[in-house]
């Protein structure tokens, strides 16, 4: 453990040598995580911010699927962020690394059960951070925040509103509708799926040319959640069951 | 400690199994998207033959959701989600006149201005009726939009149906009604058949919308217009039904009407006879009606009857006899 540690540190600063272990470093991280030694970061003090913002700047987040890390994505976001009076701002350069970790964020949270206990702790720690009131407008991470916001404090006004401007390449897409899908089929109270995300379906759905075929399974599959069709038998859309 | 790595070994495998198999099937999925639209299509098919309103209504969102697909669908040549959604939509009954959610509005231009694909203008008709996406523009171009597209669709009367219902519509908005161009008027003269809920015909029985009819100064479309509106399904406006009388007196005198005048009252009488049939057959469509709802409507049916027979009487004694024996069958 203590060498893995020392090579962590070596290579910290080597954009080149993350790049190349990004595999065993994520692999490495997961673990430490599921096995609560990174909640131990002040006393180890394994994880310089620096790695982690390397790891997720350089890991595509259609591969982060396993819910364990939300932690992880959550102080990473953080990290990129500021709050000044309920105004959130990103970091000068921060931009891509605060979309990655919302996105990772959001995807993580998305398999979390709302009623653990390790939810719980991340909605303390996120609101530690981010008021509930918290203003979003014009991060490049707006709407992936704006969700999580929703998914964790499940109140107040910043939900996404309106999705006009939501732009994104074909893989966030596929993640981010993903993750509201699963989201909804995990959280949906009274049959009811949120407006906010219906209005996402809308918007995804109503693409020219059309958003690729994972992006309208989950679509379609927020749909017949709020139609009250049973779809778990159907089995798994997109990145879920990875 | 090692105990933990030993615990952990599958789980770090599993994730480095999982990081390899993303890169391979990056994208793809076990589930097609005719499975989960067969699921749908059973719940929205479900829901039209139980007829259930309140459970469609409280649906609006989810099944307008379903649209921008219906019209993928279309796109490629599959009718049938289009065909269910309509179904499904036309079944709400209860929703005044915008079942649709207003977030779907930006959809109905671009379909509208579609240049290439006469089943995308279609549709955007076909469902016309069920949103008001003319109040997105204050400068009545997406009215113009519509007009043009209408044009360029071959008639049924299924789009008869929605063009009107939807003119009707338009023309009972304050703020849209003088944007409508004159030539979309003569789409009244087709008289297509009107279903029983049809809020544009309920709407269109209000003074503004006659008086922008007569404007025109075409007594076909007036007449097209009356033959419309009157329905057994729909009570009068008080004051659409004293324009209705001015009407008739002012655009449909003169002996050359007397075809017009006909017409007109052997539409009345049908629909004095099926008020005659009473509560049980006009609470299949309108189950709040009572008698004296009906009883309303026979007075203002019966009103106008007599408007019309007044003209005839106006008339040279010989032909008000031969309308009068007519009349008596």
């Amino acid at each position: 453990m203590s060498a893995i540690h020392l090579r962590l540190e070596e290579i910290s600063e080597n954009s080149d040598t993350i790049q190349l272990k990004r595999k065993p470093i994520a692999i490495f991280f997961l673990w430490a995580t599921r096995v609560g030694i990174l909640n131990e970061s002040h006393r180890f003090d394994w994880q310089s911010s620096i790695t982690r913002r390397r790891f997720l700047e350089l890991w595509d987040p259609i591969h982060l699927t396993n819910p364990a890390p939300a932690a992880i994505y959550l102080d990473a976001l953080l990290s990129y962020l500021n709050v000044d009076q309920g105004r959130v701002t990103e970091c000068p350069g921060s931009e891509q690394g605060a979309r990655v970790a919302s996105l990772c964020l959001l995807r993580a949270l998305s398999g979390i059960d709302s009623t653990s206990t390790a939810f719980k702790g991340i909605r303390k720690r996120y609101l530690a951070v981010i008021p509930r009131t918290a203003n979003f407008e014009g991060l490049h991470c707006y709407y992936a925040i704006s969700a999580i916001h929703t998914t964790l404090v499940n109140s107040g006004p910043r939900r996404p509103s309106e999705w006009t401007g939501y732009q994104s390449n074909p893989q966030e897409h596929i993640f981010f509708a993903n993750s509201l899908a699963h989201t909804v089929n995990k959280r949906r109270r009274d049959g009811k799926v949120p407006r906010w995300v219906l209005r996402f379906v809308i918007h995804s759905l109503s693409n020219d040319p059309q958003p690729p075929v994972p992006v309208i399974i989950d679509c379609l599959s927020i749909i017949a959640a709020d139609l009250g069709c049973d779809v778990s038998h159907i089995g798994t859309a997109g990145l879920r069951g990875r | 400690m090692r105990c933990f790595t030993y615990r952990n070994c599958g789980f770090a495998w599993e994730v480095s199994r999982s990081l390899i198999t993303a890169d391979v099937s990056n994208g793809q999925s076990s589930v097609q998207p005719e499975e989960l639209l067969a699921l749908i299509s059973k719940e929205l098919e479900a829901l039209v033959r139980a007829a259930d309103l309140d459970r469609i209504s409280s649906k609006f969102k989810a099944i307008t959701a379903l649209f921008p697909y219906a019209v993928w669908q279309e796109r490629n040549g599959q009718h049938e989600m289009l065909d269910l959604f309509l179904r499904t939509v036309r079944t709400s009954k209860k929703q005044k006149h915008r079942f649709m959610w207003k977030h779907i509005i930006p959809l109905i231009p671009t379909l509208l201005n579609e240049e290439n694909d006469v089943s995308l203008k279609r549709a955007a008709i076909l469902v016309s009726p069920h949103s008001r996406w003319w109040k997105a523009s204050t400068d009545g171009h997406l009215i113009q939009l519509f007009a043009a597209a209408v044009s360029a669709i071959p008639y049924t009367d299924e789009v008869g149906t929605s063009v009107v219902d939807t003119l009707l519509k338009i023309a009972s908005d304050d703020s849209a009604r003088s944007f409508i161009p004159v030539g979309m008027w003569s789409w009244l003269n087709r008289r297509p058949s009107l279903p029983p809920v049809c809020w544009g015909r309920r709407l269109a029985s209000h003074r503004d919308v006659l008086q922008i009819v007569r404007a025109i100064r075409d007594v076909e479309t007036v007449k097209s217009f009356l033959l419309l509106v009157w329905s057994e399904w729909d009570e009068l406006h008080f004051e659409g039904l004293e324009e209705m009388c001015t009407s008739i007196r002012e655009d449909l005198s003169g002996i050359e009407m007397r075809f017009h005048w006909e017409d007109l009252l052997q539409h009345l009488d049908r629909v004095l006879e099926q008020l005659d049939l009473g509560l049980e057959y006009l609470r299949q469509h309108d189950p709040d009606i009572d008698e004296s709802d009906i009883q309303r409507r026979k007075g203002q049916y019966g009103t106008l009857r007599e408007a019309l027979l007044e003209m005839l009487t106006r008339e040279p004694p010989g032909l008000t006899v031969i309308f009068l024996l007519a009349d008596f069958g």
